[in-house]
């Protein structure tokens, strides 16, 4: 009777309960029992800012150093940042600038087809108190130019962490998925990044093995010009491993490149609704598709980051994050 | 703030000073309970979640998480917890992690850091999380 009669005020109340519980054992030391153990980065959760908005960010958006400082006062440590994204690929450096960016909108919260940047960019990134991820420009195949920006960013920046040399070389909006827009997302007007029509140093054929070559000798060209080893964050991709990611660059890559690589990056945007997003097992299914570039970065002793990671991109939805 | 800030917030306190992690579930149900451990090796912070859905309107379900091999007579937790799964701070809804807010505009902390109390008996405390939630429980 009284069982009975719980599980009907708890119906009354709006609250069902789950019939048994489910039952975790903590290890008393770390490194014990059959469970796999991972190190934790004393910064572990950074954020990515788009690159065009990035000095409004710090400059006009009081939150910004006071959302970092939140998370610095939890770990001791300001958090990591990385400026880029898809209008990193869409920059140009310009040394006779005193303005942060350039660039001409139509609409406020569109995102520039085409902008320029100066050394000061560099010199707000520097101010930053934790690491800094730098992307710049290898989509527009203007190697000299990205290397001025290199040198700018190496020499003005003792926080600099790594340098990202393109931006999602194989993104490309889904049709479905064009109906919405936020501030970075792609421009709807057809242009796509990297692949086909898109960016110059993908014009001819372009494929994972083409862009890996490409990553490879501007990872060389780009380190050799800033006299730097251990400078660059190579991958950068969003479209899922095998095909893109980690262990199908490193297979390519020979110690002459491997020098100057600092460590490999990948984007994760599952996709979903937020029923699946937030599904811890939808979550752990996902991860372990990158469980094989996670072991091939590891065995070269560079670490693996997210570079990006959210709900959905490449064209998102508001209703999403 | 969006409320995906709260839940970078609360993996950042989970995995503050941590020198190691390890999940403690298989990955393959809704329900999660990962463990840090400090440089010494001993438990640091569990994070439990609750990753049943929750819409905002219907009866919002709860599920029991049992921890074993707990030291001490009790631990402290702090929870996430919102309206519904898709509560927006910024559009009304509510979404609070340890009794606080990061206000709309400028990202500053309010209101009282609260932290609930887990009786400890015989090295097990039983907490109930219901559907999108998640408890921070500190174990040391």
């Amino acid at each position: 009777m009284a069982p009975i009669l719980a599980h009907v005020v708890a119906a009354l109340v709006g609250v069902t309960s789950t019939a048994s519980a489910v039952t975790f054992t903590i290890p008393s030391q770390a490194h014990t029992g059959s469970y796999k153990y991972a190190p934790v980065d004393p910064a572990p959760v950074g954020i990515s800012f788009e690159f065009f908005a990035f000095p409004s960010y710090f400059t006009n958006v009081t939150a910004t150093t006071q959302c970092l400082s939140n998370w610095k006062d939890l770990t001791g440590v300001w958090p990591p940042i990385r400026i880029g994204g898809t209008t990193q690929d869409r920059a140009q450096y310009d040394a006779k600038t005193s303005a942060y960016v350039v660039y001409s909108v139509s609409n406020p919260a569109d995102a520039p087809a085409s902008l320029t940047f100066g050394s000061s960019f560099m010199t707000l990134a520097g101010k930053y108190g934790g690491s800094v991820v730098v992307g710049l420009n290898r989509g527009k195949n203007n190697i000299q130019n990205t290397i001025d920006a290199a040198k700018a960013t190496v020499n003005g920046m003792s926080n600099l962490l790594a340098i990202e040399l393109g931006n999602e070389p194989e993104c490309r909006p889904r049709a479905p998925l064009l109906k919405y827009r936020r501030l970075w997302d792609i421009e709807l007007t057809g242009k796509i990044d990297y692949p086909s029509n898109g960016q110059p140093i993908a014009g001819g054929s372009w494929s994972p093995a083409i862009d890996a070559a490409s990553q490879n000798n501007w990872a060389i060209s780009v380190g050799s010009a800033v006299n730097k080893r251990d400078i660059i964050q190579a991958g950068n991709s969003n479209d899922s491993p095998p095909k893109w990611g980690a262990a199908e660059l490193i297979a390519t890559q020979n110690a002459t490149v491997k020098q100057y690589i600092h460590n490999y990056a990948h984007h994760n945007y599952p996709g979903g609704s937020i029923t699946s997003l937030m599904s811890h097992s939808g979550i752990s299914r996902n991860l372990h598709v990158f469980d094989a570039d996670v072991a091939a970065a590891l065995k070269e002793g560079k670490q693996y980051i997210f570079g990006e990671t959210n709900s959905g991109t490449c064209s998102s939805f508001d209703s999403l994050s | 703030m969006g409320a995906p800030y709260y839940g970078a917030y609360t993996a950042t306190a989970f995995l503050a000073g941590a020198a190691s992690i390890t999940a403690l579930d298989d990955g393959n149900s809704n329900y999660a309970a990962y463990v840090t451990f400090d440089s010494a090796g001993a438990p640091l912070r569990a994070l439990l979640y609750n990753s049943d859905y929750y819409s905002g309107s219907g009866t919002r379900s709860a599920q029991s998480f049992e921890l074993r091999g707990l030291t001490g007579g009790s631990v402290r937790a702090k929870r996430l917890v919102g309206d519904s799964a898709v509560a927006r701070v910024d559009q009304g809804g509510k979404v609070t992690f340890g009794g606080q807010t990061f206000t709309n505009g400028d990202c500053i902390i309010s209101g009282g850091e609260t932290f609930e109390t887990l009786t400890v008996s015989g090295g097990q405390a039983t907490a109930s999380l219901k559907a999108s939630e998640a408890l921070l429980v500190y174990l040391k």
